[in-house]
C-alpha cells in the first residue's frame, strides 16, 4: 500500500523532471530555481511554521542551516545544470539512486572488508552503466556543441562549466553524465551532513524548511540582478509549469519520501523508488511530446523548430539501464550481518575460535602509508643489490615519464606506446626489488627455511617474462615478414639511442655485480661444463634475471638503431623483421641459462656443481665405522648459494648416534652443504616401528627399499 | 596417506631428469619457442625417452590432443591478425594457456612413467612431482604474462583506436570456447587439479558462488552442479565467450569498436583473477613454505610428540611440501641422557606419520662423550 504512494510520487516527480527539462531551456537557470525555491519555502513555511514553533535558533544553529542551505544549493545547481546538458532519462538513470544504495556502494569500493562480494558486484554494474553512458551512447550532439552559439551559457557560472566541460574534450551530455556523478558525491555528502544537524536544528522538517527559505534569500540577489541586465521572461505565462514542477518534484518528493519511509525500510524505499522513476522515465523518454516547449514557443510567437530530436534514446542507454537496475537491485539487497570472523586459534576443547569484532583493531593497527615506504626505502639502501635496482629504476622510470611527456606534447603515437613499453619493463625491476628486500626477512613459521628462495623465484619469472617478449617479438617479425609495413623513422632514432645509454648504464651497473671477472660474458652459458659452475657459484637468479632483463631492452635499441638507419639509408624494409628476429633469438638464447638453473633450483634439484663432491662425500659417510649404509640421502638446494641434506644412515647396534651425527654433518659441512640433518637408525628402530604401525609389513618391505605397491597405486590412478 | 616411503639415491641420476624433463618441455613448445640447439644435442636421449612414452594410451591421448591444438591455437591466432581484434586474441590465449596445461600433463604422465621404471632398481625420487608444480606456475604466470601484454596494447589502442571487423569474430569465439570447454573436462590434469582444488578461490569463483547460493535458494536442483565453486578456467572463458559476443553485438549495431578494447581489458582482467589463487598456490610449493591451514595440525602434532618419554625440546622443525600431497620434514628432537634414542626415533616418526610422508629426525643428546653408553638393548 505504501508501495503504491511511493510509486505514485516518483512518477509524478519524473513527470516534473522532464516538464523541468523543457522550461530550462526558455528560463534561466538560476532564475528558476529561485522560484522553484521560493515556492517551496512559501509551502513549507505555510505547514510547518518554524518561527512560531519549536525553541528559537542560537547563532551556532543558523551557521549549520545556513551551512547546509549553501551545500544544498550547490548540489541543486549542478543537478539542473546537467539535467540541461544531458537531458532528463540520464539524469534520471544517474542520479535518483536512493542514499542507501550510495552508502553501501561506497561501502563495497573503499571499505573493502572481505566478504561483501555484493556490493562489489553492485558497485561494478554501477560502473559499467556510467561507463556504457559514457562510451555507447551515440547522441550525437557533438556537431550540435559546436554549432551552438556561447551566448547560451550566459551566467558566469555555467560558462565556467561549459568551458570546463568542452576542455575536457567530452561531448555535453557526457560531460553531463561526469557532472551528475559529481553531484551524488556531494548528494551523499549533502545526507550525511543532514543527518548530523538535524539533532541541532530541531527536526528534518524543520531544517528543511530553513534551508529552502535561505537558499531562496541567497539566490534572490543574482536572480533579480540577472532579471534587470536583460533576462527577463513573461512570468505569467510559465507559472503554471513552474508551480508543477515546484510541488511535484520538490514538495511532494519530499512529503511522499518522508511518509513512506517511516513505514518501509530504507532498502526497499531506495529500490522501489528507483525502479519506479526508472521505469517511468524510459516510458516518458519514448513518449515524451515536450508540452511546454510549445506552449512556451506558441507564447513567445517564435516557432522555431522543436528540438524534439535530441537527447534520445540510444542502444547504449538501454544497455546502462540494465546495468543501473541490476546495480540498485543488487546494492539494496539487506546486507547479512558479516558471518566471516577471523580465526584465532583452537579452545581448550578442540574447537575453533573465530574472533567477530575485527574492524575497530584492524584499523587501529595500520600504520600510515609513510612509514611504510620510509621503511621500505631504508631497508632497499642498506643492501648493495637492492640499492642499484632502486637505482636503476629511478632512472628508467623518468626516462619513461620524459619520453611520456614528450610524446603528449608532440603528439606522436610512436612515442607513447614507446614510454608505455618502458613502463611495462619497470615492473620487472619492481619485482626484482621486492625480491631483493624479501629475501633479507627472517624465516617463519610458513617459511622455515627463510625467503630466500624468493630470489629465486624471482629470477625464474623474470625468465618467463623474457620468453614472453621474445615469442612475442617473433609473432610480430613473421607478420612483417610476410608483408613489410611501412615505418616512419623520424625520432625513433633519438629514442632508441637514449634507451641504449641508459640501459647500459643498467648493464655496466649489474654485471660489476653479476660477474666478478668481466671474462665471463653471457654468450658462453648455454654450454654446459665447469664454467657454467663457475658463474654459478657467484650469480644470484634474481640478479641475473634483472641484468638479462635490461641486456633484452640494450639489444631491443641497438636492433631499432641498426634496422632505422637501414630503412631510412636504403629503403631496406626487410631489415626492421630481421633484426627483430635477431633480437628475439639472442634474447632466447641469454634466457635459457637462467630458465635451466632457476628451474633446477625449484624443482628441488641436487646442485650440479656439487656432483662430484657429493659422490665423495656419501662414498666416505658409507666408510664411516659403524655405518652400514646410507638409506636415504635427499641433498637440494634451497637457493643458489645455499645447499641442504638430509641424510638417514643405518648403523650397527653398537655404535654411539651422537658421534656417528657429528661424523655425518662435519662429511657433508666439508662438501659444501650449509644445513644437514641426519637421522641414525639401528635394526631396534625398525622393530619399534613394525610394533607401533599396524602395517608391520609395509615397514620391513620399505626398509629394504622396495616400494613397489605405492608405485603401482599411483599408476593405477593415472592410467584409468 | 602413503606409508613411509624412501627413498635411496644418487644426486647425479636426480640432475640428470631435471635437466632432460626441462628439455622435453622444449621440445613441446618448440614451435612456439625454438630451442633448437637443443634439441639436436640430445635428441638420443629424447628418442629414448619419448619412445616408452608413447606406449601408453594416455600418453598417446595427450599427444593428438596437443596437435589438435596447435591447429586451433594457430587457426585462432590468425583469424586474431585478420580481424584486429585484441578481445578475441585475448580470449585465444586462454587456448594457449590450454596447450601449456597440455603439456604439464604430458610431463605428470612421463614423470609416472619413469617413477616406475625407476622404481623397480630401487630408487625414487620425489623431484618428478616438484616438475609438475614447476610447469603448473609456470604455465600460469606465462598466461598471466600473456595477458598483462594485452593490458599494454590495449592502453595504446585507448589512445588510438582502429576499425576491427568482426566477420571471424564469431566463429573464433565458438572454436576457442569449445575447444577450451573441451580440454578442461576431458583431459585429466592431475597436477593443475590439485592445485586449483586446494588453491583459493579466485574472485571470480567467489562472486559466482555468492550468486549461485541465491540462485540455488530459488532452484535447488542447480545446488550440484554451482554450488562448491566452479572450475576458474571454465568460468574465465564462458565470461570471456560472453564479452565477445556482446563485442559482436556493440560493433553490429552501432560500429563502436571501442567496446573491442574495454572487453579486451576485461577478459585479460578476469584471466589475471583466475591465475593470480593459482599461481600463489603453486608459488608457495615452490618456496618450500608450511602450508598456513596445516599449522594447527602440526602444532598439535609436535605438542604430542614433546610429551613423549625422554623428549626435553623439538627444536629446528621444517616442514614443507614437495608437491601438494607428500609434506616432507625434517626436526631436531633433543633427548634426556638416559633416554632410548631408537626408542625416541620411532615414536616421533610414528606420531608424526599421518601428516608428513617424508620425516627426518635428528635426535641430539647433550655432552654426550662424557656419558657411558646407554645400553641399547633396553626396551
Amino acid at each position: 500500500k505504501y508501495g503504491i504512494i511511493l510509486v505514485a510520487v516518483k512518477i509524478l516527480r519524473c513527470v516534473g523532471l522532464f516538464e523541468c527539462y523543457d522550461i530550462l531551456k526558455s528560463i534561466h537557470l538560476v532564475q528558476f530555481l529561485f522560484l522553484v525555491k521560493l515556492i517551496c519555502s512559501g509551502v513549507y513555511l505555510l505547514i510547518h511554521k518554524p518561527f512560531s514553533s519549536g525553541r528559537k535558533l542560537n547563532k551556532r544553529q543558523w551557521s549549520y542551516v545556513f551551512r547546509h542551505s549553501v551545500l544544498g544549493l550547490l548540489n541543486n545547481v549542478l543537478w539542473l545544470f546537467s539535467l540541461t546538458l544531458c537531458g532528463p532519462l540520464r539524469t534520471v538513470l544517474v542520479f535518483e539512486h536512493g542514499e542507501h544504495v550510495l552508502v553501501s556502494m561506497f561501502m563495497g569500493v573503499f571499505a573493502g572488508r572481505k566478504g561483501n562480494y555484493a556490493k562489489t558486484r553492485g558497485s561494478l554494474l554501477f560502473f559499467l552503466g556510467v561507463l556504457c553512458l559514457l562510451l555507447f551512447d551515440n547522441d550525437d550532439m557533438l556537431s550540435k556543441i559546436l554549432s551552438q552559439p556561447e551566448g547560451q551559457h550566459t551566467s558566469s557560472i555555467t560558462h565556467y562549466l561549459s568551458a570546463m566541460i568542452s576542455f575536457m574534450g567530452v561531448a555535453d551530455h557526457k560531460g553531463g553524465v561526469l557532472l551528475l556523478c559529481l553531484t551524488l558525491l556531494l548528494k551523499v555528502a549533502l545526507n550525511g551532513y543532514t543527518k548530523r544537524v538535524t539533532t541541532h536544528v530541531g527536526g528534518a522538517k524543520r531544517l528543511h524548511a530553513f534551508s529552502t527559505l535561505i537558499s531562496a534569500l541567497l539566490l534572490l540577489p543574482w536572480a533579480s540582478l540577472l532579471y534587470f541586465t536583460g533576462y527577463s521572461f513573461n512570468l505569467f505565462s510559465n507559472l503554471f509549469s513552474i508551480v508543477f514542477i515546484a510541488t511535484t518534484v520538490f514538495v511532494v518528493e519530499h512529503y511522499g519520501h518522508f511518509f513512506v519511509s517511516n513505514r518501509l525500510s530504507p532498502m526497499q524505499v531506495s529500490r522501489l523508488g528507483y525502479f519506479a522513476i526508472a521505469g517511468t522515465a524510459m516510458f516518458l523518454g519514448f513518449q515524451w511530446s515536450h508540452p511546454a516547449i510549445r506552449v512556451i514557443s506558441n507564447v513567445n510567437g517564435k516557432m522555431d523548430s522543436v528540438r524534439t530530436e535530441e537527447h534520445v534514446i540510444s542502444g547504449g542507454v538501454i544497455v546502462s539501464m540494465v546495468f543501473f537496475i541490476l546495480a540498485s537491485d543488487i546494492l539494496s539487497w539487506p546486507q547479512p550481518k558479516s558471518q566471516k570472523g577471523s580465526f584465532i586459534g583452537y579452545s581448550a576443547e578442540g574447537l575453533p575460535l573465530y574472533r567477530f569484532a575485527g574492524d575497530v583493531l584492524n584499523r587501529a593497527s595500520k600504520t600510515s602509508f609513510g612509514t611504510l615506504v620510509n621503511g621500505f626505502l631504508r631497508r632497499v639502501l642498506e643492501e648493495k643489490d637492492s640499492r642499484h635496482i632502486f637505482y636503476f629504476l629511478c632512472i628508467n622510470l623518468s626516462f619513461a615519464f620524459v619520453e611520456l611527456a614528450w610524446g603528449a606534447w608532440s603528439n606522436s603515437l610512436g612515442l607513447i606506446s614507446d614510454s608505455f613499453h618502458m613502463l611495462f619493463d619497470c615492473t620487472a625491476l619492481v619485482l626484482g626489488l621486492v625480491a631483493a628486500v624479501m629475501a633479507k626477512w627472517k624465516s617463519t613459521r610458513i617459511f622455515p627455511y627463510g625467503y630466500g628462495r624468493v630470489e629465486v623465484l624471482s629470477g625464474f619469472v623474470n625468465g618467463l617474462f623474457l620468453l614472453v617478449v621474445a615469442f612475442f617479438l617473433f609473432y610480430e617479425a613473421f607478420q612483417r615478414l610476410i608483408d613489410p609495413p611501412a615505418i616512419n623513422t623520424d625520432k625513433l632514432l633519438y629514442v632508441s639511442v637514449g634507451g641504449l645509454l641508459v640501459n647500459l648504464i643498467g648493464v655496466f651497473v649489474f654485471s660489476h655485480q653479476h660477474h666478478h671477472n668481466h671474462g665471463h660474458s653471457h654468450g658462453h652459458n648455454h654450454q654446459d661444463g665447469h664454467e657454467n659452475c663457475h658463474s654459478h657459484s657467484h650469480s644470484n637468479a634474481n640478479i641475473k634475471g634483472v641484468y638479462l632483463h635490461v641486456l633484452a631492452d640494450l639489444l631491443g635499441s641497438i636492433g631499432v638503431i641498426i634496422s632505422s638507419l637501414m630503412v631510412s639509408k636504403w629503403q631496406l624494409l626487410i631489415a626492421d623483421p630481421i633484426c627483430t628476429l635477431a633480437v628475439a633469438s639472442l634474447i632466447l638464447c641469454t634466457v635459457w641459462p637462467l630458465l635451466r638453473d632457476s628451474a633446477r633450483v625449484l624443482a628441488l634439484c641436487a646442485p650440479p656443481h656439487l656432483q662430484k663432491t657429493l659422490q665423495q662425500a656419501l662414498s666416505k659417510v658409507n666408510a664411516v665405522e659403524g655405518i652400514t649404509t646410507h638409506r636415504t640421502c635427499r641433498v637440494w638446494q634451497h637457493t643458489e648459494k645455499e645447499a641442504a641434506a638430509v641424510v638417514s644412515v643405518h648403523v650397527e647396534p653398537h655404535v654411539i648416534e651422537q658421534r656417528i651425527i657429528s661424523q655425518v654433518t662435519s662429511i657433508f659441512k666439508e662438501a659444501g652443504i650449509s644445513s644437514v640433518t641426519v637421522q641414525v637408525e639401528k635394526d631396534d628402530f625398525y622393530q619399534h616401528m613394525s610394533g607401533l604401525m599396524t602395517g608391520a609389513d609395509d615397514m620391513t618391505q620399505i626398509s629394504k627399499g622396495i616400494s613397489l605397491n605405492q608405485s603401482s597405486d599411483s599408476e593405477g590412478e593415472f592410467t584409468k | 596417506m602413503s606409508s613411509y616411503t624412501t627413498v635411496s639415491i644418487d644426486p647425479e641420476f636426480d640432475f640428470d631428469l631435471s635437466g632432460s624433463g626441462l628439455s622435453h618441455k622444449s621440445r613441446l613448445t618448440s614451435p612456439i619457442h625454438p630451442f633448437k640447439k637443443r634439441r639436436s644435442r640430445i635428441y638420443g636421449q629424447l628418442k629414448h625417452t619419448v619412445q616408452p612414452l608413447l606406449s601408453l594410451r594416455s600418453a598417446r591421448r595427450t599427444l593428438a590432443f596437443i596437435i589438435f591444438n596447435l591447429l586451433i591455437i594457430f587457426i585462432l591466432l590468425s583469424w586474431c591478425k585478420s580481424t584486429n581484434s585484441l578481445a578475441l586474441r585475448s580470449f585465444a590465449y586462454l587456448t594457449v594457456f590450454d596447450f601449456f596445461t597440455l603439456i604439464t600433463c604430458m610431463i605428470s604422465i612421463w614423470s609416472t612413467a619413469n617413477q616406475i621404471s625407476q622404481s623397480e632398481e630401487g630408487t625414487i625420487v620425489f623431484n618428478y612431482e616438484r616438475i609438475e608444480v614447476v610447469s603448473v606456475f609456470s604455465s600460469v604466470v606465462l598466461a598471466s604474462l600473456g595477458s598483462i601484454f594485452i593490458l599494454k596494447e590495449c592502453i595504446i589502442r585507448i589512445i588510438d583506436q582502429p576499425e576491427v571487423s568482426i566477420g571471424r569474430l564469431l566463429p573464433g569465439l565458438l572454436v576457442g570456447f569449445l575447444f577450451h570447454v573441451m580440454i578442461t573436462l576431458s583431459v585429466n590434469n592431475k597436477p593443475l587439479q590439485c592445485i586449483t582444488n586446494a588453491s583459493q578461490s579466485s574472485v571470480l569463483q567467489e562472486h559466482m558462488a555468492d550468486m549461485s547460493q541465491t540462485l540455488c535458494s530459488i532452484i535447488p536442483a542447480l545446488s550440484k552442479i554451482l554450488l562448491p565453486r566452479i572450475n576458474p578456467f571454465l568460468l574465465t572463458s564462458f565470461i570471456g565467450a560472453s564479452l565477445i559476443f556482446l563485442t559482436n553485438l556493440l560493433i553490429q549495431m552501432n560500429l563502436y569498436y571501442f567496446a573491442d578494447t574495454v572487453s579486451a581489458i576485461l577478459i585479460s582482467t578476469c584471466t589475471l583473477c583466475t591465475m593470480w589463487p593459482v599461481a600463489s598456490c603453486s608459488a608457495r610449493v615452490l618456496l618450500n613454505t608450511t602450508p598456513p591451514y596445516l599449522l594447527g595440525q602440526l602444532d598439535k602434532l609436535l605438542s604430542e610428540a614433546q610429551t613423549l618419554d625422554g623428549v626435553l625440546e623439538i627444536r629446528n622443525e621444517r616442514f614443507y611440501t614437495v608437491s601438494l600431497l607428500t609434506m616432507v620434514g625434517s626436526i631436531n628432537v633433543r633427548v634426556r641422557r638416559d633416554a632410548d634414542e631408537q626408542m625416541v626415533l620411532a615414536h616421533v616418526t610414528h606420531r608424526l606419520s599421518t601428516l608428513v610422508s617424508h620425516l627426518t629426525v635428528q635426535v641430539s643428546k647433550d655432552d654426550w662423550g662424557s656419558v657411558p653408553m646407554v645400553s641399547s638393548g633396553v626396551i
